[in-house]
């Protein structure tokens, strides 16, 4: 007969499944709190920076413009133009271009609430025409193509709008490789102050260079103005050289002057191998590989410079408005074209995916599309100064294709709304002489960040 | 009675040796018939016997009349003192109309050995000078104990008879010697002196009027000899308080005290007597302190009444002193030769000290024993008294010759065993040593007073400014610091260092009496260590001590002690059990302030308990000694920590009273980890930690001790409940979420097991054959668990600690933030991508015990929108706020985010300051600084619950100390 187990041995094994059972119900959460993303909101302050007029004859005209947060309303206000002490008020309005008076030296529109948001202005220059965006102070800008020599010269602008020291690092590319430049590490700038760098003086050399441009303190608008001497002609052209916002695999170059000249691509890759850039043509209905160039090395850290003189020659008699670079690695890249004896520089044009606007000089010019990602429609408007609408158009984009917009020669503010694609843009302005100004991104809102106490 | 016995001397040579007895009596019937009987018996004649009763309510006046007859006898009030009773009965002899030479005091309690008048008289022939004689006073009912040879006084009032305690009369005195005062009991006096002298001073109206009137005569030129032959055996009926009188009340310790030190105070000759009175003052608050440590604060408000007492009526004490000095012929040093030496009352202190001592050496034989003890009383024919007898023959018989003490400790494996643990345990914590840090514990503070200053303020200048109290583990950190050279570096290193082999010796403790209490032969040594060890390695593997959490390693070093104390409970005495409430009290508080849960767990334990206890034990309700002291113990806690616990609810910190101390994020541990012993990934390797709770299960298999084995089962159980049920718990702090501290659950249930183990083993029978081969198996895997912690701690133990921590910060800020609380500094660090978090450094940054506070502290909203404001749109306007908060700096350490120090380099009112890495940016504020924000009210509150802490550690300081036989011997009166 089997005995009935007594009360201890029952316990005795009960007692340990209920306690492994405990243990088991024990999962304690471990997860902390997690920053969360920044929240956009309506800017509240903004400002550009305009680069000192060009040492040149000519009309200089500085004009300022404001989007608004919302495209559909009027908005109106005063901001503030100049630089420090001597900024001024001026009034600007939703679709109008207020000219501003503030003397050839660098000057700083500074909007704050209502015009703030899609603050947008830009300078120009009518003989021989030249004409740049007015850009905010980045943090970190890439300049390709710039030179240090005899017949290719660059100044570099430093502007410092705010009213703390600013100081920016300098590296220089080469062919050769990074150079050391000691005047260019650690320039300082005084507060609402600029600095001009004679990269001639600063860093004599016979070759193609490109430059980027880091703030490490403070806010710094970065122009350069590239001044180039077609050997033997003995004349000097000047332009504004745009920057380029960061590296990239694909490079979108519009602006294609009609016309035969010489055409300089300058290509830097910032990186520490080496990159295989291939070219394509660009025109408003596709874009091809243009026969005879073989795809081009860039060594690491290092400018690469090609000849497109006979390349786009042809192409650009034909309707070409662009060159698309495509690469293995992010590299930055200009196209310098000489074209009737003037300078006009192209850098890529970033890819626009909202409403965006830029200020232009009157006379003759026609609005560069391409680089669609999809399929899509963009509509440009043309404005007057005084804010009348000139003209408006609805041009239908697809990938590989591009548009080619004939813009009122009256029109001073032209703005693009990209729907369903992004798109790159450039103002191509001829006359007496071609400039060409890409449109970027106009920044509308601002991010405040998630805040929170941290672990002591 | 020898030919060279005085009183065989010719009578020619002797003066005159006429007697009259005065007998006082009060209430006395129950000794009178004694007291009368050896009156009638003395050999000396005796002239006249009168007896004065000071209206006595029982039948002492019919007594004395029987024996007496109706004349003898004057019956006065019962107010009478006793210097007007005896001047009753020295008239009542006037009127009788006579006049002997000497009068003879007796007490009612005071029976005279028949030859003890004839001693006295016999003493005073051979020293005619003498005017008063005393006999030897003896003890009644012993009859053989002394009891007073005489008696002097010392400088601090003490009643000084030369004796020791409980000596007995052997024959060793047998000269007459001369002495300041005699008892009034058995006096023998010359009726002229007595009135020269005035009689007894009626400021004494009972105690005390002896020495003053023997201080008196010495003074005056009168010798006062003690006769050793004489004896006299006193009841001490009123000393004792086994008599009460109108005038002795219920305080007979202020009737003497107060007799004392007037004594002292009137008699005096010295000039500076009024500082002799400021010398008894702190005498009085010394003596105090001492009654109060040894649980008698009665004695202690008679003393400090008596004093008052005295100095109150100065004009009463000058009096005396003008009759003093009139009367006074004699030269000071022969009076002062007949007073107590100087030094006499320091080594009556070290008396008291080396009783103290002894008593707590005592209260070191343990629970077990007692019990035994006490069930062998109990029953004299159980197993229980016949093996105590076994062993204490045993004992006797193991008494080993005295070899050297080198000698002794090599020839002994277990304490060469030992010796290498605790060397191992200190070489592995040698990281501990130094100014350290780690992940769960912030610096040091600089110095002792920061730690005071952080426990005593009410208000914190701390991130924005702080209401929430200091953790609780900081007032034991300051007390080990102020102690430790005023170093509080000193005091964490001494915590993470001694806190191993603390905890080694308290479990060693704790599981030999667990094993008593268990089995009678108790575990053998080598279980006890190989128990001790791993549990005293539980805080090491686990990963806490690694990292610098002073909460679980302080709660680990103390719970074996605390468990000691509680097994307490168990005593057969009562007073001991009631010792055993306030240790266990203190004990629990100690640990709960480390890891707070430790209290909410033996809540739960304790009511386990009583249910248990009161379903087995029926009638245990109605003894309070026996519920009571878990009740207490448990009641104490909050008591203590009340500083901490009250003010942490009502600033909204209570989260803490579940979170252990030290830095937050604690790797909280889960079920899994539970069992091994690991705090989640910390520690030493995890499959060490299978055996434990494998040996645990298979510990309940002997059936000897299943019991128990069982109830470290159910502890086990408990705490994992607790765990379960709290882990489910989410505290969602300003800066964290983070589950309770589980930190006293793993010790407990760490604990739970090694105790199962241990108890287990003594159940095993002796095994035979494969049996045998299998529990040596065991043994080894078993030995393979504290090796394997104990290896690994010494090799890499503490590589988490480390010397100091950067905090990223450019030096010369942090010095400037030394100079006062509003040279703050914000401290941004993240990304406006994936958020910013800030944090606040002020003086030397955050120390030990201040992060608790940070990390208690609400969310200040305002200031928090003030540093998105600052990181996205910063205005001149918030630098002002940021000056008035008392901020200096503003850094951003590496990597800083470009678009936040972009923003803050355009900002009016930041001046850009340097720092070594680029990477890192900092701005200085350039304002006007202001620490008023910072500043906050004084808590009344707070401070009261500080004097409430401070007198109730006193308290529970003098509760929790063993009983002195002098406190026994006085409880047993």
């Amino acid at each position: 007969m089997r005995r009935r187990p007594g009360a201890d041995v029952v316990i005795a094994v009960v007692l340990p499944i209920a306690c492994a059972l405990a243990l088991l119900l024990l999962s304690p959460d471990r997860g902390q709190p997690e920053g969360a993303s920044p929240v956009e909101t309506p800017l509240t302050t903004a400002s550009l920076v305009c680069p000192a007029a060009l040492p040149g004859t000519g009309a200089d005209l500085l004009g300022v413009s404001t989007l608004g947060v919302d495209p559909g309303t009027k908005v109106s206000g005063d901001v503030q133009v100049g630089l420090g002490a001597e900024a001024g008020p001026l009034r600007v309005r939703t679709g109008r271009v207020a000219a501003a008076q503030a003397g050839t030296g660098p000057v700083v529109v500074t909007g704050t609430d209502e015009p703030a948001p899609g603050l947008v202005a830009g300078r120009s220059q009518s003989a021989p025409l030249a004409a740049v965006d007015c850009a905010p102070p980045v943090a970190d800008q890439w300049f390709t193509g710039v030179g240090a020599g005899a017949t290719h010269d660059s100044v570099l602008e430093l502007v410092n709008p705010n009213a703390g020291p600013a100081i920016a690092d300098i590296t220089v590319r080469s062919p050769t490789g990074v150079l050391d430049v000691p005047a260019l590490r650690g320039v300082s700038v005084p507060g609402n102050a600029s600095q001009l760098l004679d990269l001639g003086q600063v860093v004599p050399r016979q070759a193609e260079l490109s430059l980027e441009v880091h703030t490490s303190r403070g806010r710094l608008a970065v122009h350069v103005v590239d001044s180039y001497d077609e050997l033997g002609s003995g004349t000097r052209a000047q332009d504004w050289l745009p920057a380029q916002p960061e590296p990239a695999t694909s490079n979108v170059l519009l602006g294609v002057a009609k016309g035969p000249g010489e055409r300089t691509l300058v290509l830097a890759n910032p990186g520490a191998d080496e990159v295989r850039a291939t070219i394509q043509v660009v025109t408003p209905t596709s874009a091809f590989a243009p026969s005879g160039v073989e795809p081009i090395r860039v060594a690491p850290d290092s400018t690469e410079t090609v000849s497109l003189d006979d390349v786009l020659k042809q192409a650009a008699k034909d309707g070409a408005t662009g060159l698309l670079v495509e690469s293995t690695g992010p590299v930055t890249a200009t196209l310098r074209q000489v074209v009737d004896g003037d300078l006009s520089l192209l850098a890529p044009a970033p890819a626009l995916d909202s409403t965006t606007a830029v200020v232009v000089p009157t006379g003759t010019k026609q609005l560069l599309l391409g680089g669609p990602d999809a399929v899509g429609v963009a509509t440009v408007t043309a404005y007057a100064a005084n804010g009348k609408q000139l003209a408006t158009q609805r041009v239908e984009l697809a990938p590989n294709s591009g548009a080619d917009v004939e813009l009122p020669d009256d029109a001073s503010l032209v703005t693009l709304t990209p729907e369903r694609t992004s798109v790159r843009a450039a103002v191509l302005l001829t006359g007496t002489g071609t400039a060409v100004v890409p449109l970027r991104e106009l920044v509308l809102t601002g991010l405040v960040p998630d805040v929170r106490p941290g672990i002591p | 009675v020898s030919a060279a016995d005085p009183r065989h001397a010719p009578l020619a040579t002797r003066g005159r040796e006429d007697v009259s007895v005065v007998l006082v009596s009060h209430d006395g019937a129950r000794w009178l018939p004694t007291v009368l009987e050896g009156l009638a018996g003395q050999l000396a004649p005796v002239e006249h016997t009168i007896a004065v009763d000071t209206g006595s309510k029982d039948g002492s006046p019919e007594l004395l009349a029987e024996a007496l007859g109706h004349d003898q006898v004057v019956t006065v009030p019962s107010a009478t003192t006793f210097p007007a009773a005896l001047r009753a009965g020295l008239a009542r002899l006037d009127e009788l109309g006579t006049d002997t030479e000497w009068v003879w005091v007796l007490h009612d309690d005071s029976s005279p050995h028949p030859e003890a008048l004839l001693a006295l008289l016999a003493g005073a022939a051979d020293d005619p000078d003498a005017d008063m004689l005393g006999p030897m006073l003896r003890e009644w009912p012993s009859l053989k104990r002394l009891l007073e040879l005489g008696v002097t006084i010392s400088g601090t009032g003490r009643r000084e008879t030369g004796l020791e305690r409980g000596e007995y009369d052997q024959g060793q005195y047998s000269e007459p010697r001369r002495v300041l005062a005699v008892n009034t009991a058995g006096m023998l006096i010359r009726r002229r002196v007595l009135d020269e002298l005035g009689g007894l001073d009626d400021e004494l109206p009972i105690f005390g009027n002896d020495l003053d009137f023997g201080w008196r005569a010495a003074a005056a030129g009168h010798r006062t000899i003690v006769v050793p032959q004489a004896v006299v055996f006193h009841a001490e009926a009123a000393h004792r308080g086994l008599r009460r009188t109108p005038l002795t009340g219920r305080h007979t310790h202020y009737q003497e005290r107060r007799a004392a030190l007037f004594t002292l105070l009137a008699n005096s000759r010295s000039r500076v007597w009024p500082l002799h009175a400021v010398r008894l003052a702190l005498g009085t608050v010394v003596r105090m302190l001492g009654f109060l440590a040894i649980r008698a604060p009665g004695q202690a408000l008679d003393d400090l009444a008596a004093y008052v007492s005295v100095v109150s009526h100065p004009r009463d004490l000058l009096a005396a002193r003008r009759t003093r000095r009139a009367r006074a012929t004699a030269d000071t040093e022969t009076v002062t030769g007949l007073l107590a030496p100087r030094w006499l009352p320091y080594r009556h202190g070290l008396d008291a000290v080396s009783d103290l001592a002894t008593a707590l050496t005592q209260s070191a034989s343990d629970v077990a024993e007692r019990r035994r003890a006490a069930a062998a009383e109990h029953d004299p024919s159980s197993f229980a008294a016949r093996r105590t007898e076994h062993i204490e023959r045993l004992e006797d018989e193991e008494m080993v010759e005295d070899t050297g003490l080198v000698a002794r400790f090599l020839t002994n494996p277990i304490a060469v065993l030992l010796a290498v643990v605790v060397l191992a345990m200190l070489v592995g914590a040698r990281s501990a040593l130094g100014h350290i840090s780690g992940p769960g514990l912030s610096p040091a503070p600089d110095h002792w007073w920061d730690w005071w200053s952080l426990h005593l303020s009410s208000w914190h200048e701390l991130g924005l400014g702080t209401a929430v109290p200091a953790p609780p583990y900081i007032l034991p950190l300051a007390l080990l610091a102020t102690v430790l050279g005023a170093s509080p570096a000193a005091a964490v290193s001494a915590v993470l260092v001694l806190a191993v082999p603390f905890s080694l010796w308290g479990a060693w403790r704790f599981l030999r009496v667990a094993g008593r209490l268990a089995t009678p032969a108790g575990a053998n040594r080598w279980l006890i260590l190989w128990g001790a060890t791993t549990y005293a390695l539980v805080p090491v593997v686990s990963g806490a001590w690694g990292e610098g959490r002073l909460g679980p390693v302080f709660s680990a070093a103390l719970l074996p002690w605390l468990a000691h104390a509680a097994l307490g409970f168990a005593d057969p005495e009562p007073d001991r059990r009631w010792r055993a409430a306030w240790r266990t009290g203190l004990l629990l508080a100690l640990v709960a302030s480390g890891t707070p849960l430790a209290w909410l767990v033996a809540a739960l334990v304790g009511l386990v308990v009583v249910v248990l206890a009161f379903t087995l034990l029926p009638g245990i309700g109605r003894d309070r000694t026996a519920w009571g002291p878990p009740l207490v113990a448990l009641a104490v806690v909050p008591v203590l920590l009340a500083p901490w616990w009250l003010p942490a609810l009502l600033h909204g910190a209570g989260a803490g009273l579940l979170l252990d101390g030290g830095l937050l994020t604690v790797p909280t541990p889960d079920g899994t980890d539970l069992a091994l012993g690991r705090f989640h990934d910390l520690g030493a390797p995890w499959w060490l930690g299978v055996v434990l709770p494998v040996l645990a299960a298979m510990a309940l298999v002997p059936r000897r001790t299943r019991i128990p084995v069982l109830i470290c089962w159910v502890v086990a159980l408990l705490a994992a409940l607790a765990a379960a049920g709290l882990g489910a718990v989410t505290l969602d702090l300003a800066a964290v979420s983070t589950p309770p501290g589980l930190g006293f659950l793993l010790l407990l249930v760490q604990a739970a097991l090694i105790s199962a183990v241990v108890l287990g083993v003594l159940g095993v029978e002796r095994p035979r054959g494969l049996g045998r081969a299998a529990l040596g198996l065991l043994a080894t895997v078993a030995v393979a668990a504290p090796l394997g912690g104990l290896g690994w701690f010494v090799v890499d133990g503490g590589d988490q600690l480390a010397g100091g921590r950067d905090s990223g910060i450019p030096a010369y800020m942090v010095q400037s933030s030394q100079l006062g609380p509003e040279h703050g500094i914000l401290v941004v660090r993240g990304s406006v991508a994936d958020g910013l978090s800030y944090t606040l450094r002020r003086d030397d940054g955050v120390t030990t015990g201040e992060d608790e506070v940070l990390d208690l502290t609400a969310e200040d909203q305002d200031f928090t929108a003030l540093v998105r404001g600052l990181a996205s749109r910063p205005t001149p306007e918030e630098v002002d706020a940021l000056a008035a908060r008392g901020i200096e700096y503003v850094v951003l350490p590496a990597p800083a985010d470009g678009e936040v120090a972009a923003a803050l380099d355009a900002t009016g009112g930041l001046v850009q300051a340097s720092a070594e890495d680029r990477r890192t940016r900092a701005w200085q504020v350039d304002r006007p600084l202001s620490a008023r924000d910072l500043d906050g009210p004084r808590s009344w509150l707070r401070i009261g619950l500080l004097v409430l802490q401070g007198l109730a550690i006193l308290a529970v300081l003098v509760l929790c100390a063993p009983s002195t036989d002098r406190a026994r011997d006085r409880s047993e009166r």
